[in-house]
């Protein structure tokens, strides 16, 4: 996940703020606990999202206190673990970052990449052999997308159903039980929507460099921010539309504050951005 | 499912999608297995809830014949976007067999596949009025329109958006095409609504709570990159 599924600070209370922090440190500690200061790294908002959203639906236990953290020393720090639901969540976290970093070396020989990959090697696999069905699930669906992009797909949308499929296996903590299918229609608009958010951010220099973009075959349409907030509004819709039907209360404040706009933060920096390089005034659609 | 899902859930068929929700997690807590030590009545009661809850998301949502695409919204906030993900209807399909081609039996001006497609949308038969689609020889404003529904309930938001605006710019008078771009462009009716509610575009600020894991990221970065989030993930087009 590309760090699109955070939050608008602006438009979260305090409370929310301060909430929304608790899981973010908490999920901290269960990766550090579970697979050292290399699964500490891997943190991300977009498994933060998860982490609440799982929460939210099984309303799990919590525990969670305020202490010092070894990276902040000088204030104590709320957090929030959620037993069983933060443990899938970390492991998830983990087994995404796993392949990332693998991809980061093998692709383009990034060395940051390999030195995590080194840190979370034998985290990954006691992930593998704690959840081998899954495991091997998000593995085809990876599989799966890396081959799409060798070939060059110029269907954006088979690319970004292969991610929704990813995200959909991500999302289903327990699959066959009544939230499965909800769950993963979640995840499945929701990783439509990064697949296309990320096409979008990277289209203007790919096209400068001549470099694949599942995007490139839309031409001049392309260019029509009213066509591109089109692409990926119907994609998050279709992720918001599975996350209200379920029967959601705790927290919902921040996980509608998150689809509904925090998604879009990656966004408001591209337009701006191509604002300035075109020298034109972008319509806000 | 033949009970009133509302007298299962116990409320009334008025009640807000949050009534609902709110009576469903209620009964749940009650009910659930594990804190009724695994009974088997309690796990039947439980399977009840479930049902009726799904029931009658499903008849709020779409999916349902009771819920047309584009038709009246329900009470309650939901807004409705009408695009069900899965759901077919409960009812069973017959008389929208056997398409004739060209044919102008409807008064509307639309040809029987041109309502065969619009039937099978309707349901959420996706895939089959592709199919149908793909089949048929003329390409008009109405054919680009079904084309853009369909993809749609696909999740094909790339095909969905192309087609949608083809057919608007094909008739530029059509209401329906019109409005139907115009949603499209908000992501949904329900999506709009919500999401306006949150004031518009965010600030692109780092919206991480924790600073140094930023600097960190920030850090790994320039080193050349390529493993921790926010830095990026799925850099699958080699760009962090």
């Amino acid at each position: 996940m590309f760090g699109y599924v955070t939050v608008n600070r602006d438009r979260l209370t305090a409370e929310e703020w301060e909430r929304y922090s608790a899981f973010y440190c908490g999920l901290c500690r269960t990766l550090r606990s579970r697979y050292g200061i290399g699964g500490g790294l891997t943190l991300s908002n977009d498994s933060t999202f998860l982490l609440i959203l799982l929460s939210s639906l099984y309303e799990p236990e919590e525990t969670g206190e305020k202490r010092r953290c070894p990276i902040h020393p000088m204030k104590a720090r709320t957090y929030v673990q959620a037993g069983e639901v933060s443990d899938y969540v970390a492991d998830m976290n983990l087994v995404l970052a796993y392949h990332t970093c693998e991809d980061h070396w093998l692709d383009d020989r990034k060395l940051p990449a390999a030195v995590e990959m080194r840190l979370i090697a034998e985290g990954y696999g006691r992930v593998r052999s704690l959840r081998p069905d899954k495991c091997a699930a998000l593995k085809r669906s990876l599989d799966a997308l890396a081959g799409l992009e060798k070939a060059h797909c110029e269907d954006a949308d088979l690319a970004a159903a292969r991610m929704g499929e990813l995200l959909g296996e991500v999302f289903d903590w327990k699959p066959g039980d009544p939230w499965s299918e909800g769950l993963r229609a979640v995840g499945d608009g929701l990783g439509r929507f990064i697949y296309l958010m990320d096409a979008c951010e990277d289209l203007a220099s790919d096209r400068r460099k001549g470099h694949y973009n599942p995007l490139s075959s839309l031409g001049s349409r392309a260019e029509d921010p009213v066509f591109m907030r089109g692409i990926l509004s119907t994609a998050i819709a279709r992720c918001t539309d599975a996350f209200e039907r379920l029967p959601l209360e705790q927290d919902l404040g921040i996980l509608r504050n998150i689809l509904y706009s925090g998604v879009w933060s990656r966004y408001a920096q591209i337009t701006a951005k191509g604002a300035k390089v075109s020298g034109g005034k972008e319509k806000q659609a | 499912m033949n009970e009133d899902p509302y007298r299962v859930l116990g409320v009334s068929s008025t009640a807000t999608d949050d009534e609902v929700k709110s009576a469903y997690r209620k009964l749940a807590k009650k009910y659930h297995p594990d804190v009724n030590g695994g009974s088997q009545a309690s796990e039947t009661m439980m399977k009840r809830i479930n049902e009726a809850y799904a029931e009658i998301m499903k008849m709020r949502r779409g999916g349902g014949s009771s819920r047309p695409s584009g038709g009246p919204q329900h009470t309650g906030q939901s807004g409705g976007s009408g695009y069900g993900y899965g759901y077919g209807s409960p009812f069973g399909w017959g008389g929208f067999g056997g398409a004739q081609s060209g044919g102008t039996g409807y008064g509307n001006g639309r040809t029987s596949e041109e309502e065969t497609v619009r039937g099978y949308i309707r349901f959420g038969r996706y895939q089959e009025a592709l199919n149908m689609l793909g089949r048929m020889g003329r390409h008009d404003a109405e054919w680009h329109f079904l084309s853009a529904k369909a993809h749609l309930g696909l999740g094909n938001s790339v095909a969905a958006m192309q087609y949608a605006q083809q057919a608007a710019e094909m008739d530029p008078d059509n209401w329906e095409y019109r409005q139907f771009l115009d949603e499209l462009q908000g992501g949904s009716r329900e999506y709009r609504t919500y999401s306006s509610g949150f004031g518009g575009m965010p600030r692109a600020v780092c919206q991480n709570p924790c600073l140094m894991l930023c600097i960190a990221n920030m850090i790994c970065n320039l080193l050349g990159g390529g493993c921790c989030p926010g830095g990026g993930y799925y850099g699958r087009f080699g760009r962090f």
